[in-house]
């Protein structure tokens, strides 16, 4: 018999779609080798492809449950998960909708794709301490632009060209699915969890660059800066209260 | 081999269990109902923290757990993922699940993960390997694993044991326990045609840690069956008939109800598992041992 490794080899390739049977697979009744093996098949893709359907829920109902199976079929060929837990499986899913010439006509579908991502980041983010509003008020005003405030785990910000929030909200439970116009304009949201559920803000541009400078290491009087050059109308208190109140922050370092 | 302590059967744990589901936590936690233990996937804890982590401690904090992994693929020719062995040791380390269990089976090819038990030839190869992979699993985890035989559709022209050999052989090497899936056996058993009743009858009492039931699908091809194990319904009787001859034999072992697609509601799951307690409580009363009053470790 070819070895272990022979066989697996192949047999895997065959599960995976080759219309191939390993040499030496055999079945002691009357039910074709061909409708055995595709019940393996059928247990690989179908469980995968389940998985992509939690992981992406607004992009299926953008483009429809047929759609979005055969579209991670695609998906699957180059994205097979590489390690034994499903958490973090799909991370390729925004660029490779960019790439995929049958939804070239829905442009925002990558950065829908991406918020969902930085959602599912947020909800399995690691467990952190939230930084007590006293902290920065005990903080003399003059030292404050000096500040750095690391952010909580699951504090999460994107910025895209198209209204991925209101496109978002539309499609949550209890929301009638609204007509967005893609052309209205771009959208930012934060995201953060509250009380274990994540919640998604819409916010403006400054608000990210914001949360982006900190992130990177930036005190607070760079950040600040950097938002307003993003966003004019930026609302400093606005997002500080925010941020604040929902724990988005754990601690802050005064050099 | 490495030594591991014997298995002792936790009394505590003979009785019936399900699987914890995402749907059910706020219902368990706010009913407390009177349940043996819940079984999780570690897999889907491997998140750095939130809500699974949340409310799997606090579910921990009133009952049992058992841990059971479904990605390890003991049976893969490739080494085992240390990462992946590595997370599962800290999730063992965290939740200290009473129980600890893996598959007779493979998964990974050319360094993807299927996401599926496929099935493992028994030839002497695949046993060296598949004892290789249960020692270091062991090892790593600190405990013994118990490894739990599938469910097939395929049979190879070069395998050498039957599957109950098979598994005890791999007792033999590495000490680990088994956990007999009684709906993978008579699956296995209408999809090959051998009687499920010799092989339930050839598994030792002692090697058995922990006991499924669980419903299946079938379906016809050309006027013939093949029964396909979904975890999507309830037990069949033909099941449930091969457990009672189980227990008769070797006593209560603690038994998980497997429902894990179209998953019922709680009180459908749970009726499922007093069905099964009623069957092990009947026997534990034969053996003149009661364990309803037991503390959680
Ligand atoms: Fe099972």
């Amino acid at each position: 018999m070819s070895s272990l490794r022979d066989f697996q080899n192949a047999f895997g390739s065959t599960v995976r779609g080759a219309p191939t049977v390993p040499a030496g697979v055999c079945a002691a009744y009357p039910i074709p080798l061909e409708r055995r093996i595709d019940v393996y098949r059928n247990n690989v893709h179908s469980s995968l492809i389940d998985s992509l359907e939690q992981a992406f829920p607004v992009v299926l109902q953008l483009v429809g449950q047929e759609f979005f199976r055969a579209t991670a079929r695609e998906y699957l060929r180059d994205h097979m998960p590489t390690c034994g837990t499903l958490v973090g499986f799909g991370d390729g899913m925004p660029e490779f909708l960019d790439a995929f010439p049958p939804v070239s006509s829905l442009p925002y579908l990558s950065d829908v794709a991406r918020l969902e991502l930085l959602w599912l980041r947020s909800y399995h983010a690691a467990d952190d301490i939230v930084l007590a509003p006293d902290e920065i008020a005990n903080v003399p005003q003059e030292c404050l632009p000096d500040v750095k405030f690391i952010l909580h785990p699951s504090l999460k910000a994107l910025q895209s060209a198209y209204p991925v929030s209101s496109i978002w909200q539309a499609h949550q439970p209890g929301h009638r699915p609204l007509a967005t116009h893609i052309g209205e304009g771009g959208e930012a949201v934060l995201l953060l969890r509250s009380n274990l559920s994540v919640v998604v803000h819409k916010v403006g541009a400054g608000t990210v660059s914001f949360v982006d400078a900190l992130r990177s290491g930036e005190p607070f009087g760079v950040a600040a800066a950097a938002a307003l050059n993003a966003e004019n109308d930026f609302d400093l208190s606005q997002i500080l209260h925010l941020l604040l109140s929902g724990g988005g922050f754990t601690r802050l370092i005064r050099s | 081999m490495t030594n591991h302590p014997a298995y002792q059967p936790d009394p505590i744990l003979a009785r019936a269990g399900v699987g914890l589901k995402a749907d059910h936590y706020k219902t368990i936690l706010n009913t407390k109902p009177d349940i043996g233990w819940f079984e999780v996937h570690p897999e889907n804890y491997m998140g750095d923290g939130g809500s699974p982590h949340a409310y799997l401690s606090a579910i921990r904090e009133d009952y049992p757990l058992s841990m059971h992994g479904v990605g390890m693929s003991l049976g893969g020719v490739d080494p085992l993922d240390d990462d992946h062995l590595s997370r599962f040791a800290s999730l063992v380390e965290r939740y200290q699940p009473a129980l600890v269990s893996e598959h007779l089976a493979w998964a990974t090819h050319r360094g993807d993960f299927l996401n599926d038990l496929l099935p493992l030839p028994l030839t002497q190869e695949a046993l060296d390997v598949m004892a290789k992979h249960v020692d270091q699993m062991q090892s790593v985890l600190k405990r013994q694993v118990l490894v739990e035989n599938p469910s097939t559709y395929l049979s190879f022209e070069a395998e050498v044991m039957e599957e109950p050999e098979f598994l005890i052989s791999l007792v033999d090497q590495t000490g680990c326990g088994l956990l007999l899936d009684v709906n993978n056996v008579f699956v296995s058993a209408c999809n090959h045609g051998f009687d499920p009743v010799a092989y339930i009858d050839a598994i030792p009492a002692e090697l058995i840690g922990e006991v499924h039931v669980a419903g299946h699908a079938v379906e016809e091809i050309n006027g013939a069956q093949l029964h396909i194990d979904d975890h999507g319904s309830a037990v069949v009787d033909d099941v449930w008939s091969l457990f009672g001859r189980l227990i008769d034999r070797v006593g209560p072992k603690p038994t998980l109800v497997e429902w894990d697609t179209n998953v019922p509601a709680w009180g459908v799951l749970k009726a499922e598992a007093d069905k099964a307690d009623v069957l092990l409580r009947q026997n534990d009363m034969v053996l003149g041992r009661r364990h309803d009053d037991v503390i959680p470790a």
